[in-house]
């Protein structure tokens, strides 16, 4: 192949409409027709006799004489039809016939508006009589806005419909069903919904409007006939409902519940009612008046007539158009024998090659169809022929054009284009591409296919798209462009047209020769060899070229694959393959004999072959990927590669019952996973190994074969390993290794361990956290702590998932001897502790806990983060929320002893003794003064509990205050909840009813009696000041004393 | 290692916590139970830790303390866990005679003969054929507890892979990382080497896989696949020159790459 000029030509030699091309690269590239049938008359007789193209030329276009002929070239889409009829106005441009005017008709221009047009040109009819006028006639174009045009389209089939009601000129549906049947396609809704559907291009009125347009901006392929299908009236029970939500016209609504009749044929009977208008309706809406025309070209074949000329007219396609081919047809069909018109008594005699899809040529109204002089059917195209050599030859002609320069085809056809003299290209690939030999015996190649990469290609198109057009777009372009790029390193390309068997011979040949690439390269050499080649790991010497899979192993070179090498066979022990033979059936192997019962192995590595060729893996029991799973966690030394058991644990499902999520296998039934096992090789290789130790060996590695496989699966172990590892770290978020979940349950634990009085050091609280066992702390019933905190603990207490917290941290970083239950403990100390000194940081507390699992797919991973949130939410406010409950216990304290706060700190049980000593005092002063009742509340029980328990009381005081110090949660959290309410409470207590003592003692002071005899109060003199040294005494014991022994 | 049992509880990641807190100083066997574990129903696990080390030559006990060696403080061995088991590897089979060394060559060669062969069950723990063939062959009694503590240093070593599913127990004989520890402990440059040079230079820490010297030059299935392996990956080029004067057999395989006989080893530059 000449890149450089294949970079230019491709555009010019590969199009989509063959027609469009030159007329040197048309023959260049034209593979004769060889099998065409053809049958006299459009009857529905089946006398077909097989002819050739050159049979066709010869007896019914190069020189019908005086004979008038309509004859008609069916097939499918994209079988030939144009091609043929562009062929035979190629051959007569060539070899042109005296009196015989040949005008060829586009598929663009298929009217016989655009066929005036053309016949206009011709010197013959410079003369005829108002040329100026019907020029101008055919040449004004209708100004068509797409929506308007839709519009009259529908307008005119309602009115059509209307006319048909009154008139009652059609009997295919009844009167009243006539009127229920316009009711529905004036409804708006249905109009929305189906009839006009907005952007869908299949809706009827787009479909036909597609046809009608004239505007040139229509482009593509779409050859669907421009006719109501039956399909159009398939409407659902929804759709009943929407018509009566808006309230619709009852008859609509009944009609739709007759469309809606199981087995009813009304919809096809429907279709087949509006078809019936279409021509007309089209002509109207695209303003077309067919008897003008009809009329104008009687007056032209009169003018030819004249001339002595007689008329070819080759009409490549007459699919589109429904309402304007009609009066195109109607001229087709008039003979120039027989009655005059009035537009000339004498016309030209007019022989006519029209081309017809199979399907539209069936609806060929009858009056059309007897007229059809000759039938032509093709059948078959140079992609669906039984013979290779068509296909070849396709391919080759193309390849050769893409390589030549323009100006040499344009020499050959000037030149009248002989076969022999067909330009051949200088190859420049290497000699062990095919080549393909022309009947002339010129030798043309196709590099860069195979002649099984041809076939190949062709078998996986479309069923109803195998036809050289789409072979030409969908596989020819590609693979050119591709090599012409220069990206022969990804060779063959991945086709989005054509879905070739990508299936092997036998999966052993896969194995044996994919084990040879690397992994990148395995697709890619998959495509080559099943494509390019016979799908084998067959090695063959032959001619001293050896050929794997049919292909010259130099040509693997060329492509850059490894140096890989086939199973070795011999000429004499197998059939010998040629890069051009023809494909052999691929069927696929099962190992075992297929005679055989097939095993559960037998049938699971069937459905194994299967998903390697591109089906769904099997595995609704989730056997193969529960048997893959425990491969890898029993395989994978889990704990010295730094992922703990519990982690694990908690991927697999184990003990949650949770679905098992390390593995995902692409394409499979079930199941998703952390870590993918893609659809390759590799994957299907240890799953196959896996699948042999569970069923050959009955889960051991006994079976025949099973070192291999053995070896295999070890390997691929070794090659993974790191990477699931890695996956699985990287499943969830952590912190320098540590899993998030896990740093959240050790928060809760050392939060827990705080609230419970426990100290938070970090270097110690490794063994002191675990030394008992785990609780949480029971909310306080008796109002020893504050609001906060109880409803804290009421919190902890009551979630799960703080038990399961205690759980994870302890499981987590406990080293055991298997990822089963252990009953014992031997810590992974140094994650530990790198864990606990982190956390201590942080007050052992993690703000974002909630927001760690958010993207978690592993729910066992999650129920750690919600409490340990929670904690780190509400503990700073508990803690604050504490210090203010326990400063407004210290504060009788503070102001009984007249201290300052910062002097809790180191407050004595002297102190307390001597304010027992000082009540005791104050008790006799009462006494004395005959005011004891005023006292009577404060027991002697009271002042001996002051004085026995003062130290307890004065370290609980100490306690607290340190909790009141400024500082980090974790120092003043464990103090709070040493700090014991209850030890203080005697203290808070007496000193509340020394207060309330004191109070009543002040109230009864002033001279009232009782009084002792000689005693003369000194507060009597001056209440008020009396009044206010006692209140002051209550804040100084001293002065309390004092005030009372006055 | 492991001279008449193989205790379970001494795991390799435990000895190596083991003597990561060591290392860290100011350490006695009490303060270690006491951090390893905290619970003391569970003390009893530290002791065959501690000894382990001791025999690996990293750990030491002076007067109540316990101290790592100063062949420990001044290698590489406690850097990470791939270090670690290099150093295992260097040591674990010193003493052909130690009881791990007897296990392992027996089951390393499991897959060599049809005698042995036919020892292989479903669940190598608890097969009694397997069982009285180790009780004669490697002179030892609890196979089971045995067995137990012998998987986890036989698969953490790289002598092979545990697979265990559906009540199944299988170990399988792959050598890939014993053999590239070997050559990084046997300080092999990079280059080609003649394979009785490569051989001898690594016997002392594979002896166990290997033909003795008087035996015919033939490589076991584990020792085989760990040469294949290392060979597929590219770490190394195992390959037998026609005109070689010696060469050994390896078991034969489907890798049309891989030679069944070798005469010459190459190393690749970094890839041990």
């Amino acid at each position: 192949m000449n890149k450089e000029i294949a970079i230019e030509r491709l555009n010019e030699v590969i199009k989509v409409d063959t027609t469009s091309s030159t007329p040197a690269d048309f023959l260049a590239t034209h593979v004769p027709f060889r099998r065409i049938k053809l049958k006299h008359g459009g009857g529905l007789g089946m006398d077909f006799e097989e002819v050739s193209e050159e049979d066709i030329w010869e007896r019914y276009v190069r020189s019908p004489g005086e004979r008038h002929q309509f004859v008609v070239v069916q097939g499918a889409n994209g079988t030939g039809k144009s091609h043929l009829i562009r062929w035979l106005d190629t051959k007569f441009k060539a070899q042109p016939t005296d009196g015989e005017i040949v005008i060829f008709i586009r598929r663009s221009d298929n009217s016989l508006k655009g066929t005036i047009k053309q016949l206009l040109t011709l010197k013959e009819l410079q003369n005829l009589p108002h040329r100026d006028v019907y020029e101008r006639l055919v040449a004004a174009g209708r100004p068509v806005n797409p929506q308007e045009l839709k519009n009259e389209l529908y307008h005119a089939l309602l009115a059509k419909v209307q006319t048909d009601i009154t008139n009652g000129n059609t009997d295919i549906l009844k009167r009243n069903q006539k009127k229920k049947l316009l009711s529905l396609l004036s409804n708006q809704t249905f109009c929305e919904a189906y009839l006009m559907k907005p952007n869908d291009l299949n809706a009827p009125i787009e479909r036909i409007y597609r046809r009608v347009a004239t505007d040139g901006q229509l482009k593509g392929y779409n050859e669907e006939p421009a006719r109501f299908q039956p399909s159009d009236f398939y409407l659902s029970e929804e759709f009943v409902e929407r018509l009566q939500n808006d309230q619709a016209d009852g008859k609509a609504i009944d009609f739709v519940y007759e469309l809606l009749e199981p087995e009813d044929e009304r919809p096809a009977a429907t279709a087949t009612y509006l078809n019936q208008f279409l021509d007309s309706v089209i002509q109207k809406a695209a303003g077309i008046h067919p008897g003008d025309f009809e009329s104008i070209f009687a007056e032209i074949r009169h003018e030819l007539y004249l001339h002595g000329e007689r008329l070819t007219l080759l009409i490549e396609d007459i699919t589109a158009f429904t309402g304007i081919n009609e009066s195109l047809l109607n001229v087709l069909i008039d003979e120039h024998t027989g009655t005059t018109d009035g537009a000339g008594s004498e016309r030209c005699r007019l022989s006519s090659v029209v081309g017809t899809t199979t399907q539209f040529y069936g609806e060929f109204r009858d009056n059309f169809r007897n007229r059809v002089t000759e039938e032509i059917y093709i059948e078959d195209t140079a992609l669906t022929a039984d013979r290779d050599d068509a296909l070849l030859e396709l391919s080759a002609r193309y390849l050769n054009a893409l390589s030549l320069p323009a100006s040499d085809l344009a020499t050959w056809a000037e030149e009248g284009a002989l076969a022999e003299k067909l330009p051949i290209h200088q190859r420049v690939e290497q000699s062990y591409w095919p080549t393909f030999t022309l009947p002339t015996g010129q030798v043309l190649s196709l590099y860069p296919f195979t002649a099984l990469a041809l076939r190949n290609l062709v078998a996986g198109m479309r069923e109803g798209q195998r036809t050289p057009r789409y072979f030409l777009t969908d596989v020819m372009r590609p693979t050119i462009l591709h090599v012409i790029k220069d990206t022969l390193v990804a060779f063959p390309p991945v086709y989005t047209g054509t879905k070739p068997n990508l299936q092997w011979q036998n999966t052993e040949d896969r194995i044996y020769i994919m084990g040879q690439c690397s992994e990148e390269e395995q697709e890619r050499l998959n495509r080559f060899v099943c494509i390019w080649g016979d799908g084998t790991a067959k090695q063959i010497e032959q001619d001293n070229i050896s050929y794997l899979a049919g292909i010259p192993l130099p040509i693997y070179q060329e492509l850059g694959f490894p140096n890989i090498h086939g199973r070795k066979y011999t000429t004499a022990n197998t059939n010998a393959v040629s890069p051009l033979s023809s494909v052999t059936k691929k069927v696929a192997s099962v190992t075992q004999n297929t005679a055989k019962t097939p095993t559960k192995y037998d049938s699971q590595r069937e459905n194994l072959d299967k998903w390697l060729n591109g089906d769904v893996l099997m595995d609704d029991r989730n056997e193969i990927r529960n048997d893959l799973s425990d491969f890898l966690c029993s395989a994978i030394n889990w704990q010295e590669e730094g992922v703990s058991f519990d982690h694990l644990n908690k991927i697999v499902g184990e003990k949650t019952g949770a679905a098992n999520r390390l593995l995902a296998i692409e394409r499979c039934s079930r199941g998703e996973g952390i870590y993918q096992l893609p659809a390759r090789l590799d994957t299907y290789r240890i799953i196959d190994c896996l699948l042999k130790w569970r069923h050959l060996g009955q889960c051991s590695w006994t079976f025949a074969g099973a070192e291999e496989a053995l070896y295999y699966a070890t390997a691929w172990l070794y090659k993974i390993k790191d990477e699931v590892v890695q996956t699985v770290k990287e499943s969830t978020a952590n912190m320098e290794g540590t899993s998030a979940y896990a740093e959240c349950a050790l928060s809760v634990v050392v939060c827990c361990h705080m609230l419970s009085g426990g100290d938070a050091t970090p270097q110690t609280l490794a063994q002191t956290i675990f030394a008992q066992d785990l609780s949480v702390p029971l909310s306080s019933a008796n109002n020893l702590h504050c609001k906060d905190w109880n409803n804290l603990l009421s919190y902890l207490n009551k979630r799960p998932e703080v038990a399961d917290a205690m759980g994870v941290a302890h499981d987590y970083f406990n080293i055991k001897q298997s990822r089963y239950p252990a009953t014992k403990t031997f810590f992974n100390l140094s994650a530990l502790q790198k864990s606990l000194d982190r956390l201590s940081k942080h007050d052992y507390l993690i703000p974002d806990a909630e927001e760690l699992g958010k993207d978690d797919s592993i729910g066992a991973r999650k129920t750690t983060l919600k409490p340990a949130g929670h904690i780190a939410k509400e503990l700073p406010k508990v803690v604050a929320a504490e210090q203010a409950f326990w400063q407004d216990k210290m504060q009788p304290i503070i102001d009984a002893f007249d201290l300052e706060a910062k002097d809790l700190i180191s407050f004595n049980a002297n102190i307390l003794v001597e304010f027992a000593v000082a009540l005791e005092d104050f008790f006799q002063a009462m006494g004395k003064a005959n005011k004891r009742n005023c006292v009577a509340k404060i027991k002697p029980q009271h002042v001996r509990d002051i004085r026995n328990n003062a130290d307890k009381i004065a370290i609980a005081v100490r306690q607290a205050a340190v909790a009141l110090e400024p500082g980090k949660i974790q120092v003043i959290l464990p103090q709070l909840a040493q700090a014991s309410l209850g030890d203080i409470k005697p203290l808070l207590d007496i000193l509340q009813l020394a207060e309330d003592s004191i109070k009543k003692t002040v109230d009864a002071m002033p001279g009232e009696p009782p009084m002792p005899k000689g005693y003369v109060s000194p507060l009597a003199d001056d209440r008020d000041l009396v009044t206010q040294k006692a209140n002051c005494a209550l804040a100084q014991l001293d002065s309390l004393r004092e005030a009372l022994s006055l | 290692m492991f001279k008449n049992s193989i205790n379970a509880y001494a795991t390799p990641i435990r000895v190596y916590q083991m003597l990561l807190l060591v290392k860290q100083g100011n350490c006695t066997r009490d303060i270690a139970k006491t951090k390893f574990c905290p619970q003391p129903g569970d003390r009893d696990m530290v002791a065959p830790v501690i000894s382990l080390a001791i025999e690996l030559e990293l750990l030491e006990e002076k007067e109540g303390n316990l101290i790592l060696t100063q062949e420990a403080q001044s290698s590489t061995a406690l850097q990470s866990m791939t270090y670690f088991r290099r150093w295992c590897n260097a040591k674990a089979f010193s003493k052909p005679t130690d009881l791990f060394s007897r296990i392992s060559g027996i089951m390393l060669k499991l897959y060599d003969s049809p005698e042995t062969k036919a020892l292989i069950e479903k669940n190598f723990t608890t097969s009694k054929k397997l069982a009285d063939y180790l009780k004669n062959h490697a002179n030892m009694e609890n196979v089971a507890d045995n067995l137990r503590g012998w998987r986890f240093w036989a698969s953490f070593l790289g002598l092979g892979v545990i697979h265990e599913g559906d009540k199944s127990f299988n170990f399988l004989p792959n050598m890939y990382i014993a053999v590239a520890d070997a050559i990084y402990t046997a300080k092999l440059k990079a280059g080609t080497y003649l394979a009785a040079d490569f051989f001898t230079a690594i016997r002392p820490f594979l002896g166990i896989a290997m033909p003795k010297a008087n035996e015919e030059r033939k490589l076991g299935f584990a020792l085989g696949n760990g040469l294949r392996t290392l060979h597929e990956s590219g770490r190394l080029i195992c390959r037998h020159e026609p005109d070689a004067k010696t060469y050994w057999e390896l078991p034969g395989t489907d890798n049309p790459d891989f030679p069944t006989t070798i005469s010459h080893i190459s190393l690749k530059e970094g890839a041990i």
